[in-house]
């Protein structure tokens, strides 16, 4: 045969294979567009479930967040059936909640298929927009909830989906009154715009051998636990508007002129070393924050009090505390943290006393 | 200048055999390709579960397929303009990546994604006019630079050309939102199919089967556009015009798929060179065989890419190792001969 009727025929039957399968699959239809139990996620799509998920699976950008916001729903545990991992190992605090958690199945950057294989009725992922992940498992016929988890609005509305797809309403109800309640209490605190304090939140990494120095995205949750607490963000014409660290210098630093820094320092490194080191560096010395002593390390326990994580709720607490020790002097922190851990994740006093406590790094100067 | 192995052609006969070799290994590719995968477990999904596994036949027909004719076209499409431009440009160094093709559309749909909405016609739209743009300011430069033969100014030219997108797309980077846009052009800059669905297939079929389908045909006319302007208008070939054609052709297919899979790299510079090693350098064999070898070639890639780990491997960055380690073999076991 010729080689020119050769390939004319593989083209042939390559096109109408394809145009074949095309028509036969069709375009699916969206994962869960009818439902007992709807809700609209943080990326605007609806997400329907018949009945209540028997079979969760985590994945995404910061998992950790998701994970912590999803065991707040005591019934939601044991419906867990696998997780994504990222980066430095494994959760250490989860295991304090749920004795079985170092048996569920543990991704890391899984695709589709491997998502598939664990068969779950709902993944949970975060982010404002579908991605390509969130786009193949509705493929998949897999539902797939978005939360955004960064600002107490969306905290919010990300804790009353997951009640209403859970089945359990009422817990997210409770959750969010636990919140708005502390909330509300830090907002009638914190003094009129005028009165209050240059703040500047810097995360200080070495990421790549080289110190870095970076001011969050305006509408990141750090930014909102400054304003929230009662500071008066430095930052906001350097920063991007809805995400990203935005990295800035000691010259910018000096420029701005904060009355107080605080410094989110990168889980890997020791905050008293890294705070020793600045206020050893000629530069960093000769600011006025820093000679006035109000250079701080944001607190953390096993993870830190800064990021879009449950625990922003602690670090905004601590934050208007330090920010304003005489206005929230009745404000008992080690008693919100009990408060915090007990009510919420259902730990004891003792577990807390035992294994939270010891991990918690307050005013590290 | 043209690629020629120094042993010379293979006969016609043996030429047509392994035409035809080739396209049962692509048929035997394409087969193991559907069964390959991560679900339910590593590697492979017996064929027994799709007779019970509604979630196997799920996953077969919407992920697996439309990734893997997505994988087809963009292998016959960077074969063939691969085949095609060393052939018009008597280059055997270039490919859509060397002459700012690639990083043009790359850069036109960075910039669609940050500053235009990014829905899929105008990344689409965009990526083919800067592609367009790319490799005429490549064919352009090349004219006015005062150094060394054509193939030399032209890979020159195309450095510049390509250089100067790659710093564009870097500003529009850091001009991008790290939420929502950056992993999109992130996607781009390595490459990969997985977000691939039948809608995305729908929209590469309407230009890239097209394209391929012209330059098919014109494949017989290759042979002369390879030729010197002189020699060729001897032989009465009407070469601006159809040089153009097959351009076009070439262009607009490349940077459809490249819209979609974002920097796939090599596969256009190394599989016409494989090809015409076993058929032979003319068209008629060279351009077919190159896009069956292209689409074996990402589709093994892309096979790699999404079985072998857990999490996906960026597609163009097994292309390029694939491709940089079969070139180089290519080139040190068999002296090839640039021929004026």
């Amino acid at each position: 045969m010729r080689p020119r009727s050769v390939a004319r025929r593989t083209a042939a039957l390559a096109l109408g294979g394809a145009v074949a399968l095309s028509t036969l699959a069709g375009v699916p239809r969206p994962a869960g567009a009818q439902g007992a139990l709807g809700v609209t996620d943080a990326a605007g799509r609806v997400v329907a479930l018949d009945a209540p998920p028997r079979r969760i699976v985590v994945v995404g950008h910061g998992p950790f967040m998701t994970l912590h916001v999803l065991y707040m729903f005591p019934g939601a545990r044991s419906r867990l059936v696998g997780l994504e991992e990222k980066g430095g190992g494994r959760d250490e605090f989860l295991p304090l909640v749920d004795s079985a958690f170092a048996r569920r199945t543990v991704l890391r950057n899984p695709g589709p298929e491997e998502i598939a294989a664990l068969r779950p009725d709902l993944v949970i992922t975060r982010g404002p927009t579908l991605d390509a992940l969130g786009k193949a498992l509705s493929q998949l016929r897999i539902p797939v909830l978005y939360l955004g988890l960064e600002t107490p609005e969306q905290f919010a509305r990300d804790v009353t989906n997951l009640g209403a797809l859970l089945g359990d309403p009422g817990r997210a109800r409770a959750i969010n009154a636990f919140y708005q309640t502390r909330l509300a209490r830090l907002r009638a605190g914190r003094p009129g715009a005028a009165a209050r304090p240059r703040v500047l939140l810097l995360e200080y990494n070495d990421r790549g051998g080289t110190a870095a120095v970076r001011v969050p995205a305006r509408a990141w949750m750090q930014t909102q636990e400054v304003e929230t607490a009662g500071g008066d963000p430095v930052w906001l014409d350097a920063a991007t508007p809805t995400g990203g660290w935005t990295v800035t210098n000691v010259e910018q630093v000096a420029r701005w002129d904060p009355d107080r820094i605080f410094l989110v320092v990168w889980y890997r490194l020791d905050p008293a070393q890294v705070l020793a080191t600045l206020r050893a560096d000629p530069q960093w010395r000769a600011l006025r924050a820093v000679k006035a002593g109000a250079l701080h390390a944001f607190p953390s326990d096993y993870f830190g009090w800064d990021s879009p994580d449950p625990r922003w709720l602690l670090g905004m607490s601590w934050l208007a505390k330090t920010l304003y020790p005489d206005r929230f002097a009745d404000l008992d922190l080690k008693a919100e943290i009990h408060a915090f851990f007990g009510t919420l994740y259902g730990m004891d006093a003792a577990t807390i006393d035992t294994h939270v406590m010891p991990r918690i790094r307050l005013d590290v100067r | 200048m043209s690629a020629e192995p120094a042993a010379g052609p293979p006969a016609d006969g043996a030429a047509a055999a392994r035409l035809w070799w080739i396209v049962g290994v692509t048929a035997a590719i394409l087969a193991a390709s559907v069964l390959m995968g991560r679900y339910p477990g590593p590697y492979l999904t017996p064929p027994g579960a799709l007779a019970h596994d509604e979630l196997a036949r799920n996953v077969i027909l919407n992920l697996r397929l439309p990734r893997i004719l997505a994988a087809l076209l963009l292998g016959a499409t960077l074969g063939a303009s691969g085949a095609v431009l060393q052939m018009v440009f008597r280059n055997p160094l270039v490919d859509a990546g060397f002459l700012g093709v690639s990083p043009g559309a790359a850069f036109g749909a960075s910039l669609a994604i940050v500053f235009l909405g990014g829905a899929p016609p105008v990344v689409q739209v965009c990526a083919a006019a800067f592609a367009f743009l790319g490799m005429a300011a490549s064919y352009l430069l090349a004219q006015r630079i005062h150094l060394g033969d054509w193939v030399l100014r032209l890979v020159l030219a195309g450095i510049i050309v390509s250089a100067t997108y790659s710093s564009a797309t870097g500003v529009v980077k850091y001009l991008a939102d790290p939420l929502r846009q950056l992993p999109d052009i992130t996607f781009w800059l390595l490459g990969g199919l997985w977000a691939t669905t039948w809608p995305d297939v729908l929209h590469l079929v309407p230009v890239v089967v097209p394209c391929l389908v012209v330059l098919y045909l014109m494949r017989w006319r290759l042979n002369l556009l390879s030729l010197r302007d002189e020699t060729a208008f001897s032989l009465g070939a009407a070469l601006g015009r159809e040089r153009l054609v097959v351009l076009v052709a070439a262009v607009a297919a490349t940077a459809v798929v490249v819209s979609k899979a974002g920097q796939v790299g090599w596969v256009g510079l190394i599989v016409p060179h494989i090809a015409r090693r076993l058929v032979g350098s003319d068209a008629q064999r060279a351009l077919p065989a190159s896009m069956l070898l292209g689409m074996g070639f990402v589709l093994v890639c892309d096979d790699l890419a999404r079985t072998v780990l857990s999490g996906e491997i960026p597609l163009g960055l097994l292309t390029s190792f694939a491709g940089a380690a079969v070139f180089a073999v290519t080139l040190l076991r068999r002296q090839v001969r640039l021929r004026p």
